[in-house]
């Protein structure tokens, strides 16, 4: 896809990377044509790059030449190209480059765009160059009395650099200084003209704004790389210690501007000893607070070399020759009475503004004549029937007249206009901190939210923990109850075996009891027949199978509701028998002839247990104790197993918990620092905010004289004069 | 005032480029003329904005690390898409990106030859990235891994100017809304801004061209456009001021969206290092 020229946009870098690898036909000067432009390890053209523009580097058959392409349009580019050159050449100083601007130099897809041929200035960059020299004292040194002499000749030529920052100063291996980048250079002949940039900020005073364009625009920076190069000269340490690596900047950063008190930088250079060092940083805060760029002095440190040589790093103690300003500076720190520490930090107000007033200008007389006119004209109307052949209502109209012009002057006035204006701003200062206010207490409420619902996951999380453990406790509770269950009644079981008496005895009551069954067994009623029981009766018994004494156990006698009594004999297996013949008294007969076998055979039963049988009752008893043992320890195993699995599935659940809070804890630490960058950044808006509405509020505040009374009063004032 | 961290060594910013390389790319754009495919669009694109990136940081010395770059394509997943000595990795000092191109192309093109003929000339430029058209659209995947590649960045770089992704696609995701992911990769802030998504647009509708449009633009009738076009972060004041600045009709609605044209202009309205307040 062809790239759409929708506008007025300039090539890019890789366009010209592209094209410049044919100088042939990139270029239209023929001698530029005849070059070579300098490749990079990958044979492409090596650009150098700004913001503004990439640089090559070209070896013609003339000589060596830095190729500036352009890659954003300036505005009346060629103009203020040759009001810099012609100011430049009246000049001629060894530290700036010369250059030719060439309008249409460079062809790119068949459209001709600007380039500027430029001596090649075989040099490093002032960053790079002092990350080799900077504990070289003599060079650094060096550089700076370049620096200076390179800044008062700009100053006394009325010119300005626009952006004098480490980028532009090269300096060569010969430890020259070189100043490149001339786009948004002021030279005289562009009074009039707007800024084209307001150069990097490291380097810029506060209050530089797009409107200033003019000679002075160096005076900061040229103090904030004076100073820099001072103290890195006179203390080499500081390179390090006030820069992290790879910074792109001197030792001063742009907040070290807005915010001097909290600045590592200036309480560095003050604390050091070094007299004539503090006094430059305490100079530098000085200027950096001042209100306007205007008021700030043009470089002139002391005698350099006369400086270098008494570096004396005595501890500073504060003293009547550290209050007072070196002569060199007094003239420039008008209103720092005293350079102590504590005066410096105070929010001074060694720069209010001054009291805005109306100048004595032709406006005024004019209002003045106005009113002048206005009284004639009231006068004129009140004698004007009598005085003179004009209606009166002529002369008011007059007055009317004269009254609204003084009106209008006065609205039209430009301090009136500027008072409007500086309101304004300070109104619109104001909304801008108040919206910024909400910023920051909306994003401290998003956190303060977002907080509460960690607090909110941290509790479902204990919850959750404190119901895990639970339910493990419970299950070995019940395991445990169980437990207990069963030892009790194990413990029982061993209690009734004790020594083996209960199941002794019990063998032989067995034992007993069936020698009585044996005797009841073996006296049949035939044999042995009771009182009574003839053989019929015998037979009649036998008929209902009552054979033995074993066979009945007693009898009973019914009366068969009122139809005469039957006895009736109890079988031993139960339920009972008539039989014929078979009345009450034989039925007593046969009980107590049986009742005495019973008792005969309990006589004569065995009353021990035989040896054989006493060991029979040692190993069932032991066999029995084994076998509670082994419950026991069923029991106590089973207890275990269900304790261990309760705390298997506990461990688990935390598992799963502690992956769940893991992974919620990531997304927090990612979102919670997300949010407090953005607390972050509100606050340093709010911090900004107010300070420029600080700024507007001076400002404003140099305006209350600007009023309709005050405007009058000059006006009688003049007139008086 | 946001956007207005200082780019530096010290204090760099990244940039994470997602490369639409589905198989809807292959599709051609362009007049009958000069039909190219859309995978040849957003490679060369990415390419050409790769070198201009490099060469914005070309100083004496060298290539500084002004940033981290990344690029993502997204087809069969979502993952380095750099070839090369630089294979598979994700953020790349930017110096190294700058020796490691996968190859140096040649082409040629007739140019004037200044006496009122055409001469054929070659020009060569690096690749990084070859152009892919397969698989799907997985764009909420590449979205949600830009997301933690950001994250991570922002950690350690809490202060960046924030960091910049660039989506070339024709916009039809096959993995669901883009939208909301969209939303949560911009909602990732440094203390000086949000994360700033900008898109460009590669489309067969044949509508006009546009670079940044605000909310009343005519946007091209193209569902996607709208699509990429909302999920597409305003422009920062700055870039508003260079664009019109550069003579591009711009607003405050304007967003980091363009269709069918050029997007390198994005690395040209980026200020290395820190320009005073008031231009922004
Ligand atoms: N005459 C020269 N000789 C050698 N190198 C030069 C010359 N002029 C410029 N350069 C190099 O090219 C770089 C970019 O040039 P320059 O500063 O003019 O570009 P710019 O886009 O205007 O930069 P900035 O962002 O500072 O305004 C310089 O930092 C310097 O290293």
């Amino acid at each position: 896809m062809a790239p759409q020229r929708t506008s007025a946009l300039y090539p890019n870098g890789s366009a010209y990377v592209g094209a410049l690898q044919h100088p042939q036909t990139a270029f239209t000067d023929p001698d530029l044509r005849a070059g070579t432009v300098q490749e990079n390890v990958l044979g492409f053209p090596d650009p150098r790059s700004g913001n503004f523009a990439s640089v090559f580097k070209v070896t013609s058959p003339t000589g060596q030449w830095a190729v500036k392409c352009f890659t954003r349009q300036v505005e009346h580019q060629q103009q203020r190209y040759a009001a810099i050159d012609a100011a430049l050449n009246r000049l001629e100083h060894a530290a700036l480059v010369h250059f030719n601007y060439q309008p249409e130099g460079v062809n790119i897809n068949g459209t001709r765009y600007p380039l500027l041929k430029m001596q090649w200035v075989d040099a490093q960059e002032l960053l790079r160059w002092l990350e080799h020299h900077h504990r070289d004292q003599e060079k650094v040194f060096h550089l700076a009395g370049q620096l200076v002499d390179l800044v008062h000749a700009l100053e006394d030529a009325g010119i300005a650099h626009g952006d004098l920052q480490h980028g532009n100063l090269l300096v060569t291996a010969a430890g020259k200084l070189v100043l490149v980048d001339y786009d948004g250079m002021f030279v005289p002949e562009l009074a009039g003209y707007p800024a084209t940039e307001k150069g990097l900020p490291h380097y810029q005073h506060p209050a530089r704004s797009d409107a200033d364009y003019g000679p002075g625009l160096d005076r900061f920076s040229a103090w904030v790389i004076y100073t820099s190069l001072y103290a890195i000269a006179t203390h080499s340490p500081l390179w390090t210690e006030l820069r992290e690596p790879g910074a792109e900047r001197l030792l001063f950063t742009h907040d070290d501007f807005l915010d001097p008190v909290t600045s590592t930088a200036f309480t560095a250079l003050r604390t050091l000893g070094n007299t004539q060092l503090a006094k430059l940083g305490d100079a530098l805060v000085s200027f950096a607070r001042s209100p306007r760029l205007d008021r700030i002095p043009a470089l002139d440190p002391p005698d350099l070399l006369g400086v270098a040589s008494t570096t004396i790093p005595t501890p500073r103690t504060p003293g009547p020759d550290t209050d007072q300003l070196p002569d060199w500076l007094t003239d420039h720190v008008p209103q720092t009475r005293a350079t102590t520490t504590s005066s410096l930090l105070q929010e001074n107000d060694d720069h209010k503004l001054p009291l805005q007033t109306f100048p004595g200008d032709s406006r005024l007389m004019a209002a003045r004549l106005a009113i002048v006119t206005a009284l004639l004209g009231a006068a004129g109307g009140v004698s004007g029937s009598r005085l003179t052949a004009i209606n009166p209502l002529l002369w008011y109209l007059l007055a009317l007249t004269a009254v609204l012009l003084v009106a209008w002057l006065y609205t039209r006035h430009p301090q009136v206009h500027a008072r409007r204006q500086a309101l304004q701003d300070h109104h619109d200062a104001k909304q801008a901190t108040s919206k910024a206010h909400q910023q920051l207490s909306g994003a401290q409420h998003q956190l303060a939210e977002f907080e509460q619902r960690c607090r909110q996951h941290q509790n479902d999380f204990d919850t959750t923990r404190a119901a895990i453990a639970q339910k493990s406790r419970d299950a070995m509770t019940a395991a445990s109850n169980v437990l207990r269950a069963a030892l009790q009644q194990i413990s029982g079981e061993r209690t009734a075996l004790g020594d083996g008496s209960g199941m002794r005895h019990a063998v032989l009551a067995r034992k007993q009891k069936e020698h009585v069954g044996y005797a009841l067994t073996n006296s049949l009623i035939t044999n042995d027949p009771p009182e009574d029981i003839n053989t019929l009766r015998t037979k009649y018994l036998a008929e209902k199978g009552i054979r033995s004494a074993a066979d009945f156990t007693g009898y009973y006698v019914s009366d068969q509701g009122g139809r005469g009594e039957r006895t009736y004999l109890r079988r031993a297996g139960g339920g009972s028998v008539y039989v014929k013949q078979i009345g009450k008294g034989c039925a007593a007969n046969l009980v107590a002839w049986r009742e005495s076998i019973e008792q005969r055979a309990e006589r004569s039963a065995p009353k021990t247990l035989t040896a054989f049988e006493e060991n029979w009752v040692r190993g069932e008893l032991r066999r029995q104790l084994d076998l509670l043992d082994q419950r026991e320890k069923q029991a106590h195993q089973q207890r275990d197993g269900t304790a261990r699995a309760a705390r298997a599935a506990e461990q688990a659940a935390y598992a799963e918990q502690d992956a769940r809070q893991k992974r919620l804890q990531a997304e927090t630490t990612s979102e919670r620092n997300n949010l407090n960058r953005l607390k972050t950044r509100a606050e340093s808006e709010l911090k900004t905010c107010r300070m420029h509405q600080g700024r507007r509020e001076k400002i404003a505040a140099c305006y209350t004289d600007i009023t309709g009374t005050r405007f009058l009063q000059r006006m009688a004032w003049m007139a008086r004069r | 005032m946001p956007y207005t961290a200082e780019i530096s060594r010290s204090n760099p910013s990244c940039f994470v480029f997602l490369l639409d390389q589905s198989h809807s790319m292959i599709d051609t754009i362009g007049d009958a003329a000069v039909q190219q495919r859309k995978a040849d669009v957003v490679a060369d694109a990415l390419n050409r904005l790769l070198q201009e990136l490099v060469i914005k940081c070309a100083k004496e010395g060298g290539v500084r690390d002004y940033f981290q770059v990344a690029v993502i394509g997204y087809g069969a997943g979502a993952a380095s898409a750099f070839g090369g000595e630089l294979a598979g990795r994700d953020l790349v000092p930017l110096s190294q990106v700058a020796i490691h191109p996968m190859q140096i192309e040649t082409r040629s093109k007739k140019v004037p030859d200044g006496a009122g003929g055409l001469i054929e000339q070659s020009t060569r430029f690096p690749v990084w990235v070859k152009p892919v058209a397969a698989n799907g659209t997985p764009m909420c995947q590449a979205l949600q891994h830009t997301r933690r590649l950001v994250d991570q960045f922002l950690t350690e770089h809490p202060d960046c100017f924030p960091p910049v992704v660039l989506n070339l696609s024709d916009g039809a995701s096959t993995d669901g809304d883009p939208g909301q992911d969209a939303a949560k990769l911009r909602e990732l802030s440094s203390t000086d801004g949000n994360v700033l998504l900008f898109n460009l647009h590669v489309s067969t509708e044949g509508s006009q061209p546009t670079i940044f449009p605000g909310q009343d633009a005519a946007l091209p009738a193209d569902d996607y456009a709208r699509l990429l076009f909302s999920m597409s972060s305003p422009l920062p004041a700055h870039m508003r001021a260079y664009a019109s600045q550069q003579g591009l009709p711009v607003d405050d609605s304007s967003r980091g969206f363009v269709f069918n044209a050029d997007i390198t202009t994005v690395v040209q309205f980026l200020d290395i290092g820190t320009r005073a307040s008031d231009l922004r």
